[in-house]
């Protein structure tokens, strides 16, 4: 077997393995949280896990429309039983207050969670007052609602509770179940017991809550919309695999027949594939070894940005010709490819240390892939390549379009001209240009979004921006100061400052409070004569009440209410989402519902000693802004880097002026371009216009790098226009994405390629004829 | 006229009445909370197929609408209770049969009950047995008792013991006997008009 054929079947057997290392090691993960930044204070670690593991990130929120109000409050209903056995939720709600959603073993305790006796506690004559009430009650139409309770809470103490444990902003109520306004949408809340970014169980749950729909709609033409991060992070997963598989498919298409125009041989395709194969299975094989699991946006974006790989083979292919070894050619090349895989694997550098775990992914991936391909290239493909000849040096179009390029004016002013408009559009333009909003760094398409805004705003969703924090030791500590208070907020409410707030003292007193109730409640003997007392004259049957005097003495004896007591029963979504215990830091939160005046809030919270107010969307685009410093410190470094290796490959100030100049000029020209359309810039437009600057950067240094000889020119442009045509028809496919992410990155590099390739033929290129000596 | 086996179609026919219907009621509640029964006084407007309104003026005031699915409860000094009808499976039943009964429409009254009719024109008794096993499950069975083309009773037995009777129409207005054991009280219903 020929040596080049061994070496083949090698390569072949190393990718295979390292497939097989990929796929058993590979852990998808869909966590969007890995694209954002660490939280490097207590309120961005709020923020963080209230965007991540907090209650709100396992709430589904679910919409039933397409039909009459009562099929929806029909499907609700069914939906909502059908559910509330599956194993994959904690709490399912549809607004059908049943009072048998109280615990039974937490009954009795309503006597010391209802402020109902505070002001005048329980005796004969108020007692006495509620019964004349059941009378009534039980001779009227909603007699066989109250006649359950009668017997046991003759105060009705347990719809009172009910009554204003109810959300203050809570949807309306038709046919039992909340419903939308106008009645089109019945509403319901799932709270799953797997976090929001666990891909594999919310689509479990998702698929739990679509089937049990299936079966239990009550109209064929019922619809069901699921929102909410998990049902997010679920649609993301398929629709990015989707696109990426299919714009992969497009792609792959699109690079073999460019290939096969360009070098009109099947075998410089096939040969081409394997450094970008290579490439793309050690950065995963990489990034499985070191992270564990690769976020699905890494594989599908990493395969993109390494598609500056798919340039290294190209050089190699337009430079063989009959006249070179390719060993020889590889080597001649291998300066220029050397500093070219070595600017972009420094650019990526900055990502390795954004402190962003997705960012460190992609950066990990990409220069693995890029210095596999770049060593592949150099090391194993010339033994491949045979005696071919891509015959660039021979095609009169090439040297035609050669000649129009030496011909193009480069007048003196044009380079600063440029850098000036690029600099004035960026500081003139209008609108923002930075994206500052933390929720366009998680990728997820604007209908999306839109939908779970309206939904939120159906179901009465406390307002996410502003909330006040309170700190303590303990729980008890942190319940007695929320119960102060209560008062002042109500005060706030009534001064028109806040329409609403939310607490966990509402549901759960403290301990204090509790006790103070248990002293005021009478015991069995008065309860006795109070009873008898009260019942006086009314025509109630003898000894009915005796669950009622049970219930009171119970209460009397209990140990008070906890937070760890209340575990499984419907009051533990609230109270967690309200209070998070864990080590010496409780945090007490108090959520704010139509904040009219934040002025009057923050003088509020300076009144208060240690009642922080946090505006949540000012901390997550500091957040964003910190984060984006962070990275821009870190690219200015990577950029320092850059030149100084430019500088020691090229040594010859005005060549490393030749290489730098395009790039540097595009740099500032794609953004300006970009601000001056209104596409405010994310991280994802940063991470595309490092990557058109790597490109750019090669781009350079191959024009640079041609001899003067009109052949060598004749195939750097072949080579570099095979390599532009290539990374454009990508990236403009990509810019057609219907992800934001894909469009951003697709949009930034195709007007990246554009730039530097027209800039490098302009600035980088000797022109023909003209020799080292002269232009130096 | 004793009723035979064709006439039941006869008799349902000649209660139908034009909508809205008002008539005046007094009802006597029995429940095993309770030492003795609850009367009150009101009227009751039956104002289109899913519409009623019933209006308590004695003992106390309260005032029950009924609107589609919807029914609000409002007693003075009190906030309104507002419900479905799936939650109080007495009201819809009343609700059923009647707006069956007033618009003639015999299919949907015996799509949602068994029907029974026995005695003669001038005395007569529908026995009305739930079908939709959930308001099985609270109502037992209406009555209705009448002589020639007006119902003067209706009476709800529930399936928890409780039962409540309610008079119309000319039985409202009506002296009631002194003894007002539900007994006594059917007897008074039955008792031939005028």
């Amino acid at each position: 077997m020929p040596p080049a054929r061994i070496l083949l079947a090698v390569w072949l057997l190393a990718l295979a393995l390292l497939a097989i290392f990929v796929s058993v090691r590979l852990q998808l993960s869909s966590d969007l949280r890995l694209f954002m930044p660490k939280p490097q204070n207590a309120e961005q670690r709020l923020l963080i896990d209230e965007i991540g593991e907090g209650p709100g990130a396992r709430l589904l929120l679910l919409a039933i429309e397409g039909g009459s109000p009562q099929a929806l409050a029909e499907t609700s209903q069914s939906l909502l039983e059908s559910l509330g056995a599956a194993p994959q939720f904690r709490q399912i709600s549809n607004g059908s207050s049943s009072l048998e959603a109280f615990p039974e073993a937490l009954l009795p305790y309503r006597y010391l969670l209802s402020p109902g006796f505070d002001s005048e506690p329980l005796d004969a004559g108020k007692l006495g007052t509620q019964l004349q009430q059941r009378v009534q009650d039980l001779n009227s139409p909603a007699a066989s609602l109250l006649k359950p309770w009668v017997r046991r809470d003759p105060t009705l103490e347990v719809m009172q509770l009910f009554e204003r444990w109810r959300p203050q902003n809570e949807p309306e109520r038709a046919l039992d179940v909340w419903m939308s306004a106008d009645q089109t949408r019945a509403l319901l809340v799932v709270e799953t017991r797997a976090a929001g970014f666990d891909p594999h169980q919310q689509a479990e749950a998702i698929a739990a809550i679509e089937q049990a729909f299936a079966d239990t709609r009550s109209e064929p033409g019922l619809r069901l919309l699921i929102s909410g991060p998990g049902a997010f992070a679920n649609i993301m997963q398929q629709r990015t695999a989707g696109e990426a598989s299919r714009l992969g498919v497009m792609a792959s298409l699109g690079m073999m027949l460019l290939m096969l125009f360009a070098y009109r041989r099947a075998r410089f395709v096939l040969l081409g594939a394997l450094p970008m194969v290579s490439a793309g299975l050690a950065g995963l094989a990489a990034v499985s070894a070191l992270f564990g699991d690769v976020h699905g946006i890494t594989l599908a974006f990493g395969f993109t940005l390494i598609g500056v790989a798919q340039d290294y083979p190209m050089h190699l292919f337009s430079h063989q010709h009959r006249g070179i070894s390719p060993r020889e050619n590889a080597r001649a090349l291998w300066p220029t490819l050397a500093t070219g895989v070595a600017s972009t694997c420094i650019a990526y550098l900055a990502f390795l240390f954004s402190g962003v775990t997705g960012l460190a992914q992609l950066a990990c991936f990409s220069m693995v892939g890029v210095a596999v391909a770049g060593l592949c290239t150099r090391l194993l493909m010339p033994a491949l390549l045979g005696d071919l000849d891509a015959g660039a040096a021979d095609s009169p179009r090439l040297a035609r379009l050669l000649g129009l390029s030496d011909r193009l004016p480069r007048p003196r002013w044009l380079v600063p001209a440029l850098a000036l408009g690029a600099v004035m559009a960026l500081l003139l333009g209008r609108g923002p240009l930075f994206e500052n909003n933390l929720a366009a760094l998680t990728p997820l398409p604007a209908d999306l979004l839109q939908r779970d805004i309206e939904l939120r705003q159906q179901l009465g969703a406390p307002d996410v921006r502003h909330m006040l924090v309170l700190r303590d030791h303990d729980e008890e500590a942190l319940l007695q100061r929320s119960e102060r208070l209560i008062p002042d907020l109500q005060a706030l409410v009534a001064a028109g400052t806040i329409s609403g707030f939310d607490l966990a003292a509402r549901y759960l007193p403290s301990v204090a409070t509790q006790r103070q109730r248990q002293s005021r409640l009478p015991d069995a003997l008065s309860a006795r004569l109070m009873l008898d007392q009260a019942t006086q004259g009314k025509p109630f049957r003898a000894g009915i009440f005796e669950p009622f005097l049970d219930d009171l003495e119970r209460a009397r004896s209990a140990d008070p209410l906890r937070v760890s007591d209340l575990r499984d029963t419907p009051l533990a979504l609230r109270v967690d989402s309200l209070l998070r215990l864990g080590g010496d830091d409780a945090v007490a939160l108090v959520s704010l519902a139509g904040v009219h005046d934040t002025g009057a809030l923050s003088r509020f919270s300076a009144r208060h000693a240690g009642v922080q107010w946090l505006d949540l969307k000012q901390t997550s685009e500091q957040l964003v802004i910190e984060y984006r410093e962070r990275i821009l410190i870190s690219l200015l470094l990577a950029a320092v880097l850059l030149i100084a290796v430019i500088a020691g490959s090229l040594r010859a100030p005005a060549r490393v002026a030749r290489v730098l100049l395009p790039m540097a000029l595009s740099s500032l020209l794609v953004p300006a371009l970009l601000h001056l359309v209104g596409v405010p810039l994310s991280l994802f437009h940063l991470i595309a216009l490092v990557l058109a600057a790597g490109l750019g950067l090669d781009y350079a240094l191959f024009f640079e790098h041609a001899e003067s000889d009109p052949a060598a020119q004749r195939r750097t442009l072949h080579a570099l226009l095979v390599c532009a045509a290539s990374t454009l028809m990508v990236f403009a496919l990509l810019a057609s994405a219907s992800i934001p992410v894909l469009r951003a990155i697709g949009l930034t590099v195709s007007l990246g390629v554009v730039c530097n390739f027209v800039l490098a033929a302009m600035f980088a290129r000797r022109p023909s004829g003209v020799s080292d000596a002269a232009r130096s | 006229m004793a009723i035979g086996a064709s006439t039941p179609e006869h008799l349902l026919a000649s209660l139908a009445r034009p909508a809205p219907a008002t008539t005046a009621f007094v009802e006597i509640r029995y429940s095993d909370l309770l030492s003795e029964p609850l009367l009150s006084r009101g009227m009751l407007s039956f104002d289109a197929a899913d519409q009623l309104s019933k209006r308590v003026d004695e003992p106390f005031q309260e005032s029950t609408v009924v609107r589609g699915e919807a029914v609000r409860v409002e007693r003075s000094g009190r906030k309104p209770m507002h419900f479905s009808l799936k939650r109080a499976p007495e009201l819809r039943a009343l609700l059923v049969g009647f707006s069956a009964l007033l618009s003639g429409d015999q299919a949907a009254l015996r799509r949602h009950f068994e029907v029974a009719v026995s005695g003669e024109f001038g005395d007569w008794q529908i026995l009305l047995s739930p079908i939709d096993a959930r308001i099985a499950k609270r109502i037992r069975s209406i009555t209705v008792l009448g002589a020639d083309a007006a119902p003067r009773c209706f009476l709800v037995d529930q399936a928890d013991g409780d039962s409540s009777l309610m008079l119309v129409d000319v039985a409202a207005a009506e002296a009631l006997p002194e003894n007002i054991a539900v007994e006594s009280l059917l007897a008074h219903c039955r008792r031939k008009a005028g």
